[in-house]
């Protein structure tokens, strides 16, 4: 399974507000291990809320690390962002403390991703917060997303996606409904070429401490998977015709043209 | 880490290899990466350490060599060799300290398979995963090697439409493969190279001409990518790009977008005089218009303005204020239409003043006597289509 999240970045009368998108798919056999675990967002706070999407790795693992982020949230009295950035060097070290006994626990010797998961943070102050956690059996990371271009992704550990991310988004401001249908396209377009991979998602939105759902019932409902398909779909076939005959590039240039659409 | 494909075609097979050993290794080229075999009949792909691969290479030709040394090869036995006794012989005796994969493409009288040679890995003191080499005869269309997964399933999908490409296609497509996947990951090069088993002969693309066709697929992927990314920035564009695309807008061909005309205007008083220049030419232009009168081509050119293809004009036409002149009341009329100037030399501060009015080539009256070619691709006669430039290594 594949886990998007996404900062996106909204213009409220001057002053910018963040806020964060996660999306994942419903499988759980894209890793052939064992106790894998269908993702789910678990919704550690539900006011100035916090949410973890889990993503590979097994449950006992997985829910030991969400109790101990969730009695981090309590224990020190996070109510924003603020507050757990303050608070964040604590969290880091009881993580990493943790950490070190899986990693003891696998040995060393075995490589690979033990696991991995988002965790997104709004409050009502309009910020948002994205980290990407992960431990292999060489070490454990939790690294902030936002200030970089504002996406992560969680890939069974590889880091090709999130390359792939940064050579599509130069912009670093998206706003939400792009943020939206991005993370929507990724997943599609990974399940593209990847097996084993649900084609139903779900999407998360953390804004202004608020937390939404929007399930894919409720996506295919707006029509949003559809037509962010056809895009890929037609981006896709179009990049392979201009493959098999380069001068099409030529044509679309020229349509795009009679059409007065802007090309950069 | 190397990355190795292998496509059919609709004309055999082909294999590529990425070119990143040769800056790290003592193997100056990646063309030991590909080698072949049994009279060319097998071009094996190899990647892995560098020491390692040349004691695989030499194992598989002796193998290869002794099975095939009474008999000629043919693709059905050389399947069943793979599966045979010596062969896992092979694959135990090389088991313990090879970190290895690769492919093998082998080919006869137009049919052709591929191979993978599954990996034998030997990570630090671990040895872990398949450590056997696993022959698989499943019929692959294509498939990548290097342990880089997202290639071999981007190869599958494109083939998953029931698309098998031309040599060419494939080339672009495993230039595009590498570009990206040099992007991603260290070690991999962005610059390959390619054999292509057909069923007539064996055929290379050296480095210069891989290097071309991986510019233009950056290009092409830049220009997708920059599409890409307008559908997410504008909902209106994307309506227009789906519905473009999959109504085929970008199917027309691309010469009723340039001109709708094949007529060649050309202007010279002289004409009458320059009899053998002329006949040679207008046998080969059948469609020119030939004018001694500039104000003659003028309004020729207002009136057929859809019909023509291009313009060949003399370097002075009575005067060269008034060749000038011509060229600039042209160029207001049809300002895409190629303008090419003839004459007998030039100087060099002529050739800015033509240019400046629009003039995009010039050619030598002497060559419009001799080089046919030269003439008919000057004036955009012919499709000016930069094709791969394929050396043959063996001909069957």
């Amino acid at each position: 399974m594949i886990n998007v999240g996404i900062v996106f970045t909204e213009k409220l009368k001057k002053k910018l507000s963040t806020g964060v998108v996660m999306a994942s798919d419903r499988s759980a056999h894209y890793m052939l291990t064992k106790n894998i675990r269908i993702p789910t967002f678990r919704i550690l706070k539900e006011e100035e809320p916090a949410v973890v999407l889990t993503g590979y790795g097994e449950s006992a693992i997985l829910s030991d690390y969400e109790l101990k982020i969730a009695e981090f949230f309590l224990q020190n009295n996070i109510v924003d962002c603020r507050s757990f950035k303050n608070k964040f060097p604590l969290l880091y070290r009881q993580l990493a403390e943790m950490s070190q006994f899986y990693i003891h626990l696998q040995g060393k010797g075995n490589a690979g991703v033990i696991a991995d998961f988002l965790l997104g943070i709004s409050d009502e102050k309009g910020l948002g917060l994205l980290y990407y956690f992960m431990i292999t059996s060489q070490g454990f990371s939790l690294e902030e997303l936002t200030n970089v271009p504002g996406f992560g992704v969680t890939f069974g550990g590889s880091n090709e996606v999130l390359m792939l991310l940064e050579e599509l988004l130069k912009d670093p401001y998206i706003g939400e409904r792009e943020a939206i249908e991005y993370a929507v396209f990724i997943l599609q377009a990974v399940k593209d070429i990847t097996p084993n991979m649900s084609s139903q998602l779900d999407v998360v939105v953390l804004k202004k401490g608020k937390v939404g759902i929007i399930p894919d019932e409720e996506l295919d409902k707006m029509g949003l998977k559809a037509h962010v398909y056809a895009r890929w779909r037609a981006i896709y076939t179009m990049l392979f015709d201009i493959l098999k005959e380069p001068s099409i590039a030529g044509n679309v240039i020229e349509g795009i043209k009679s059409i007065g659409g802007e090309q950069k | 880490m190397t990355l190795i494909i292998g496509m059919k075609t609709t004309d055999g097979v082909l294999i590529s290899a990425d070119k990143a050993l040769s800056t790290t290794a003592r193997i100056s080229t990646a063309r030991s990466k590909l080698r072949n075999y049994l009279d060319s009949h097998v071009i094996m792909g190899f990647s892995g350490s560098v020491s390692d691969i040349q004691g695989v290479e030499n194992g598989l030709e002796e193998i290869f060599s002794a099975y095939f040394r009474q008999n000629k090869f043919n693709l059905d036995a050389f399947g069943k060799m793979l599966f045979s006794a010596e062969f896992k012989e092979f694959s135990k005796k090389y088991n313990a300290f090879v970190n290895f994969s690769g492919l093998i493409v082998a080919g006869e009288k137009g049919n052709s398979k591929i191979y993978k040679i599954f990996p034998l890995y030997r990570n630090g003191v671990y040895t872990w995963g398949t450590i056997e080499i696993v022959p698989r005869e499943k019929d692959y269309d294509c498939i990548g090697s290097g342990d880089i997964a997202g290639a071999t399933l981007l190869l599958e999908n494109f083939y998953s439409q029931n698309r098998i490409p031309t040599k060419e296609e494939a080339v672009r497509l495993c230039a595009l493969i590498n570009y990206l996947v040099s992007l991603f990951t260290t070690g991999v090069s962005s610059s390959f190279e390619v054999v292509a088993l057909t069923e007539k002969n064996v055929l290379t693309l050296p480095a210069d001409e891989t290097q071309k066709v991986s510019f233009e697929v950056r290009k092409i992927w830049n220009f997708t990518k920059t599409l890409g990314y307008q559908t997410f920035k504008n909902l209106d564009f994307s309506k227009w790009l789906i519905t473009y695309i999959f109504n085929g807008g970008h199917k027309k061909p691309i010469k009723r977008m340039k001109s709708k005309g094949n007529t060649i205007v050309i202007l010279d008083d002289m004409y009458k005089k320059q009899g053998k220049i002329y006949s040679k030419l207008l046998k080969l232009i059948p469609d020119a218009k030939v004018f001694e009168n500039p104000s003659e081509a003028v309004s020729y050119i207002k009136e057929h303005t859809a019909d023509i293809k291009g313009i060949l004009v003399d370097r002075v036409v009575k005067s060269k204020q008034a060749t000038l002149k011509f060229l600039e009341d042209v160029r207001e009329l049809v300002p895409r239409i190629p303008i090419v100037v003839m004459g007998q030399k030039f100087a060099e501060d002529e050739l800015n003043e033509f240019s400046e009015r629009g003039v995009s080539r010039f050619i030598l009256k002497s060559e419009l006597a001799q080089d046919e070619e030269k003439i008919l691709k000057t004036l955009q006669l012919t499709e000016d289509k930069e094709k791969m430039k394929w050396h043959v290594i063996k001909e069957f």
